[in-house]
């Protein structure tokens, strides 16, 4: 049977196709109208028919799909996607002559059949991994939905990573750059969805209270403009004129169409607020074909009858107390989390020892860097002149201003301001505090409680004057009353009593929540169960190519291996300083993979004792192609969800991170963001997730033309014909430099031209693969003229213009034979080194590049401008016939007649090769540069 | 003396039914039976077969003393498994099209970028197997004479490349190719390495001569001409019929004057003491059932006495000269511009109304036709005489102006055109 996928509804039957059986019609959807390209659910225009024909094809025997036309290509692209088995062929007559050629030949009719048939040399692209083409072959993914990541969304959305969903949160983020970014929160990722206007089509519509972008939760002084503003504070990204200027005008609901592009199982409500436009994605998502589980977690004074709220699948809240309450008015599962204290980490040290406080004198601690909390502080030293007082704050500040007010008092050596912990080691960090200060607004009671520090709680609310109350976890005081917190401080000081109950202390650790909100979870998600957490896979979540080269050109079965540890994270996610050590490195290289190299390079990391494996988003313009451990095809991973999977899967595993040629290896930004930008904000967030993250340049995307114009007297950038590649060029090299002056990690180069152009870049040489590229043993001297090899590629940069008439002038005088070859594939290059006794690499460019060292691998003679840099980098004299364009032809016809010394270079050449560019020498380099050791365990 | 071995490299031959297999199959068996081995590398059937539009029956024109090579090669643009496609090819192809445009590959070609290297290896493995005399590259692509003369350079082998229509020049606006820049290396290069570099027209061989005088000594005309088989001059009736038929045979291509001509004819039409018709035989744009095909399609039938006969298979043609009394040539391109049906319509001695260019080089091989009339120029008024000249032409005419038309047309055969082209091939490679 025949699929034929039609746009118009008056299609009749080509009779060259029905004569190949049944033909079923299937109406394709329309791509969305330009002006409809940003509606909020446009991603989702294909979805229901995609569903559809997956459906067919999985019931019927279909031997093949044809796009009949035009309008139906890019669904039928969607299909072929989907399904890279069934062949799917453009135009319903040249499908029929295709299926007629294969009948006679008697083939199955499969994909590869046809391109056996029609170019039986062609090469398929790479498969998309099966996560990033069903959603039934990846985690359920819960997307969190809320002004963004404070502290219990981040721990409930940590509940749902660590119980194997992909969790995600996304919120807005007014004051982002234009088009947001986002965050990795530990096994977390949070995706910043910018907005400026009030949305067009928001849910508004659907909830007057939905989503007010005017609360000041989401004008960014929450949690998530607190780590927007440190993490801007470290990168301080530049914009580009034009690039961000002025904000853009929404015109739909962004919030809604990152959903449609993600198409989460489940959103996980924060906040009544939010459940309005939770409610509105659903509906969204369901005419789609996407059924979508809501949960709310609403605050403990949210009023249950709201009827907003029946609508949700389920609703958590964070006490026992409300969710009776709740659940008496609601007709679904209410579920209590109880607020609490996270826990787990392991403090290196405490409060008192971080203070210089002994044993037996007074410690107050205060979480709470406000102006008030301060004054309080301040009186009680004043007032307690043995006492002091410790500041913890939840991220760094400044001191100085902070401190003004004590030394005023004459009291600032006793008050101790700390430097902010990962939130899961502050309850064991604290234990050896005597008091705690809880000022209003304070979220610390819980961290106090379980620590077993008593408080003195300033102005609390009812609901917590009550707990403090009732659990006897110390003294409430009033407002305005300075006087009576420090004698509330006194009392507790001289008087601590017998402690808070054990469980008391216990009930207030974050414990049993992750457990009963992933059973919540399970019970409402389908029965696709969550697989291994994506943050720490023990198999990969997909095979990617299943074989690559080793060394010696043999293929063998990839070796695998992921993080397994498990690293403890603060309350941002953040692992901890003392995480990871000991468990060996792993080094992810992507994702240009320019040459083989990021390969070679990872394969050299690995034999030199650190694991790493390189990742390759493959270009069309690339058509042969080097081998990599996972390759995916660059085109088809632009949308948002797909970046995201590839950052869960293929980046966040790893614990270092080397961007190739400031190219994003995922990025997920919720908007259109250059190329290089995109590149330096992964760098960031991975930095700021504790990640260790490297940049590596290869060339042409580092090496400014301008300079290169003025420093080098034959350089191609000079040539009038390349203008226009050269202004290009230039734009862009200027735009990575502007971008690199806010980059304080390590920068690597592969040529050591570069560092000039870059101070303080490490050079890590290419790796040359010295098995497929080694002398041939049965060479002989040539029989007649040397046989002199050219390789142009991008011809500009090789010279040939000078290189060609040179040499066909010395092969029309006899003194050579001239092979020059177009186009050839990599793989075929060491035939061609083995039948050349002399190699010309490029003129002009003064570079040792890849093509020039195979040659010197390969022990034929090389003749090629390598510039000072590179012959100055080795300590040894470099064994190669350096040229000009100018010296070009009487170098070449003396080496002809000189097989003395060809027979030199022909011995010295392998040698020096091993000696630098075997992968030891840049591996040293990769890990010099990234800290990084070998670890026994590779 | 050993038969000396031609490497004949052209990408398209039959089965391929385009126009440019034809010239290709004719140097092969002209070459063959002046007794030169000849081996051909060419694409794989299938590619035509499949895409390209294929007449099997051609095959059988082919010299059974020719060895065919066939190089699996199916070019990416038109490649038809979606499978491998990409998303910005399937949803817009516009933009597809217009980011491969800005790229611009190492040979500056696009489509055929991978036929080089697979024909430069098949050149090197024929040649290790059974040496070769003689590299003959004919275009397009291009590539295959990049590959031709990349081996033969280095096997220090004669060859001749047969540019054609110019890897240079725009022949249609006489200017530089766009590429010209980028192209000229290549060209510099095979201008060096080749012993001849055949042309299809004196105004392209002098294009070339005035530009690179140091080759001008090797650039040669080989004309192209109409192939036996698809006229017989002997089937042409020398005494008009009523109504009288004007025929256009060929291809209409995307830039055809057809509302001009439409025009012209409805003068003409109208002012005709007696019935006239016009039909148009042959494909109307590249892609049957397209939108410009159904248009040009809408416009014929709307038109009085105009009709379109559909398109006939090349055995086909000569049935169709025969049932006409006049000849309409009509297209677009100017001095370097000849076109092959040019030839077909001298040989068939029929009246030929010339809806041309005045520059034309069509009006250059047709200047001495005894029935040609050109139009002035391009304007409406000025094909309508033309139109109404050749009409009258056809009424008046008999067998003795049909004959001395036939005459002139037959000097005009592809035979005739190769056969110094083929001396001259035996002469480099002996």
């Amino acid at each position: 049977m025949i699929l034929l996928l039609t746009s118009d509804p008056d299609t009749t039957v080509d009779p060259a196709l029905a004569a190949h059986g049944p033909v079923e019609i299937v109406r394709t959807p329309r791509l969305p109208r330009r002006d409809r390209a940003d509606a909020a659910d446009a991603p989702l225009w294909a979805d229901r028919r995609l569903a559809e024909v997956t459906g067919l094809l999985a019931e019927r025997d279909v031997t093949a799909v044809v796009c009949a036309d035009d309008r139906s290509a890019a669904f039928a692209w969607r299909v072929a996607e989907r399904h890279p088995d069934v062949p799917v062929l453009n135009g319903a007559a040249t499908a029929g002559r295709i299926l007629s050629l294969l009948a006679e030949r008697d083939a199955v009719v499969t994909t590869a059949a046809v391109r056996q048939l029609l170019d039986a040399d062609r090469r398929p692209w790479p498969a998309l991994p099966a996560y990033l083409l069903d959603p039934a072959a990846r985690p359920p993914l819960i997307v969190s939905l809320g002004d963004g990541p404070d502290s219990r969304t981040l721990r409930m959305a940590r509940a749902a990573a660590d119980a194997g969903y992909d969790s995600v949160i996304v919120a807005e983020a007014p004051e982002q750059t234009p088009e947001g970014d986002y965050l990795i929160l530990g096994p977390v990722v949070a995706l910043r969805v910018p907005t400026d206007s009030p949305a067009a089509d928001s849910p508004a519509a659907d909830s007057p209270a939905a989503g007010d972008p005017a609360s000041p939760e989401s004008s960014g002084s929450g949690p998530w403009g607190r780590l927007g503003r440190r993490l801007r504070s470290r990168s301080d990204d530049p914009v580009a004129p034009g690039e961000g200027a002025a904000p853009p005008v929404m015109a739909v609901d962004p919030v809604r169409r990152t959903l449609a592009e993600l198409r989460p199982d489940l959103l996980l409500v924060r906040g009544l607020p939010h459940l309005g436009r939770a409610l509105a994605a659903r509906r969204m998502l369901k005419k789609a074909g996407h059924p979508v589980r809501v949960v709310v977690d609403v605050n403990e004074d949210d009023d249950p009858t709201d009827p907003r709220l029946a609508r949700a699948d389920a609703v958590t809240v964070p006490s026992t107390e409300a969710a009776a309450r709740f659940a008496a008015v609601l007709p679904l599962t209410v579920l209590a989390v109880p607020e609490a204290a996270p826990t787990g980490g392991s403090p290196v040290s405490d409060v008192r020892r971080d203070c210089g406080v002994p044993a037996g004198t007074a410690l107050v601690v205060l979480r709470d860097p406000s102006p008030g909390a301060v004054a309080a502080a301040v009186d009680v030293l004043t007032r307690l002149p043995d006492a002091h007082v410790a500041l913890l704050p939840d991220e760094p500040i400044a001191e100085r201003p902070l401190l003004r007010p004590a030394r005023r008092a004459g009291v600032a050596d006793r008050f101790h301001v700390l430097s902010p912990l990962p939130a899961e080691q502050v309850v064991t960090y604290l234990a050896g505090a005597d008091v705690g200060l809880l000022v209003p607004g304070s979220e610390a009671r819980h961290e106090f409680a379980a620590a077993g520090v008593p408080v003195v709680a300033v102005e609390p609310s009812p609901a917590v004057a009550a707990a403090v109350e009732s659990e006897s976890l110390g003294l409430v005081v009033p407002a305005g009353r300075p006087k009576r917190i420090t004698a509330a401080v006194a009392a507790l000081l001289q008087d601590p009593g017998a402690g808070i109950d054990p469980a008391v202390r216990e009930a207030h650790l974050w414990r049993d929540q992750p457990a009963d909100v992933a059973r919540l979870f399970a019970a409402l998600l389908p029965a696709r169960a969550p697989e291994t957490p994506a943050h720490a896979p023990e198999t990969p979540a997909h095979a990617p190519e299943t074989v690559a080269c080793d060394s010696s050109g043999q293929k063998r079965p990839l070796e695998r291996s992921h993080v397994t540890e498990t690293v403890a994270c603060d309350r941002f996610g953040n692992p901890s300083s003392s995480s990871g050590s000991g468990s060996g490195e792993q080094v992810l290289i992507g994702a240009t993979n320019s040459a083989g190299q990021g390969t070679a390079w990872a394969r050299a990391l690995t034999a030199g004792g650190v694991s790493a494996r390189s990742l390759e988003l493959r270009s069309p313009e690339n058509p042969f192609g080097y081998p990599a451990d996972v390759v995916l095809p660059r085109q088809s991973v632009k949308d948002l969800a797909r970046r995201l999977q590839i950052l869960l899967r293929e980046v966040m595993p790893h614990r270092t991170v080397i961007i190739e040629s400031a190219q994003a290896l995922a990025g997920p930004e919720p908007g259109p963001v250059a190329g290089r930008r995109a590149a330096f904000h992964e760098a960031d967030a991975l930095v700021a997730s504790g990640h260790n993250v490297g940049l590596i340049f290869h060339g042409s995307d580092l090496r400014r033309p301008d300079i290169h114009a003025r420093t080098h007297p034959w350089s191609p950038f000079r040539l009038p014909e390349f203008a226009d590649l050269t202004a290009d060029l230039t734009t862009r090299t200027q735009r990575t430099h502007e971008l690199l002056a806010t980059w304080a990690g390590p920068v690597m180069v592969s040529t050591p031209d570069l560092v000039q152009q870059q101070p303080g870049a490490v050079w890590v040489p290419v790796v040359i693969d010295t098995a497929a590229f080694r002398p041939d043993p049965d060479r002989r001297p040539p029989n007649g003229p040397p046989v002199v090899l050219h390789l142009p590629s991008k011809s500009m940069f090789k010279g040939s213009h000078y290189i060609d008439p040179v040499l066909e002038e010395l092969a029309a005088d006899g003194v050579i034979r001239y092979r020059r070859a177009t186009n050839v594939p990599h793989a075929q290059v060491p035939e061609l080194m083995r039948d050349a006794d002399i190699f010309i690499d490029q003129l002009g460019m003064g570079i040792l590049g890849v093509a020039a060292l195979e040659a010197m691998a390969s022990g034929v003679p090389l003749i090629t401008d390598p510039g000072p840099e590179a012959l100055a980098a080795y300590d040894e004299d470099v064994p190669l016939v350096a040229v000009d364009p100018e010296t070009l032809a009487d170098a070449v016809r003396a080496l002809a007649v000189d097989p003395d010394r060809r027979r030199r270079l022909a011995l010295a050449g392998p040698d020096f090769v091993r000696a630098h560019h075997d992968g030891r020498r840049s591996a040293q380099a990769i890990m010099s540069a990234m800290a990084l050791s070998p670890s026994a365990s590779v | 003396m050993p038969r000396p071995h031609v490497a004949l490299v052209s990408w398209g031959f039959p089965p391929f039914r385009g126009s440019g297999t034809f010239r290709p199959l004719a140097l092969a068996n002209a070459l063959a039976a002046a007794g030169a081995q000849v081996t051909v590398l060419a694409a794989a059937r299938e590619t035509f077969l499949a895409h390209y539009g294929a007449d099997p029956g051609l095959e059988a024109q082919i010299d059974p003393r020719v060895e065919v090579r066939r190089l699996p090669f199916y070019p990416e643009n038109p490649w038809p498994v979606v499978n491998d496609w990409g998303p910005v090819r399937a949803s817009d192809p516009r933009r597809f099209a217009a980011d491969r445009r800005r790229v611009l590959p190492a040979f500056p070609e696009k489509v055929y970028e991978t036929w080089i290297p697979r024909v430069a290896a098949a050149l090197r493995d024929l040649h290790a197997a059974d040496p070769v005399s003689l590299m003959l590259a004919t275009a397009g692509p291009y590539g295959q004479v990049e590959a031709a003369a990349s081996v033969a350079t280095d096997l220090g082998l004669p060859l001749v490349i047969d540019d054609r229509d110019s890897f240079l020049a725009d022949v249609f606006t006489g200017e530089e190719h766009e590429w010209f820049d980028q192209r000229l290396p290549f060209a510099l290069r095979w201008f060096r390495s080749a012993r001849d570099v055949w042309f299809v027209n004196p105004p392209i061989r002098d294009w070339h001569a005035r530009r690179f005088p140091e080759f001008a000594d090797k650039f040669r005309v080989v004309e192209n001409g109409w192939d036996a088989g698809v006229v017989d001059p002997a089937r042409i009736s020398p005494s008009p019929r009523t109504p009288l038929r004007m025929g256009y045979v060929g291809l209409v291509p995307t830039n055809f004057p057809m509302a001009s001509l439409l025009q012209a004819w409805e003068q003409v039409r109208a002012a005709s003491p007696e019935p006239v018709e016009l039909v148009f035989t042959g494909p109307l744009g590249y892609t049957e059932g397209s939108p410009f095909w159904r248009g040009m399609q809408e416009r014929i039938e709307a038109a009085a006495d105009v009709s379109w006969a559909g398109h006939v298979s090349r055995p086909d043609l000569p049935g169709v000269y025969a049932g006409l009394d006049a000849l309409l040539l009509a297209k677009e391109g100017g001095e370097l511009v000849t076109g092959g049906k040019t030839y077909e319509y001298a040989a068939t001695g029929l009246p030929i109304a010339g809806a041309v260019d005045p520059g034309s080089d069509a009006v250059r091989v047709l200047r001495d036709h005894p029935r040609f009339h050109p139009a002035a120029g391009l304007a409406v008024t000025d094909i309508a005489a033309a139109l109404a000249a050749t009409l009258q032409d056809a009424r008046a005419g008999d067998a003795a102006v049909l004959q001395a038309a036939q005459a002139h047309g037959n000097a005009l055969s592809r035979a005739a055109a190769l056969e110094p082209a083929v001396a001259r091939v035996l002469e480099l490679a002996s």
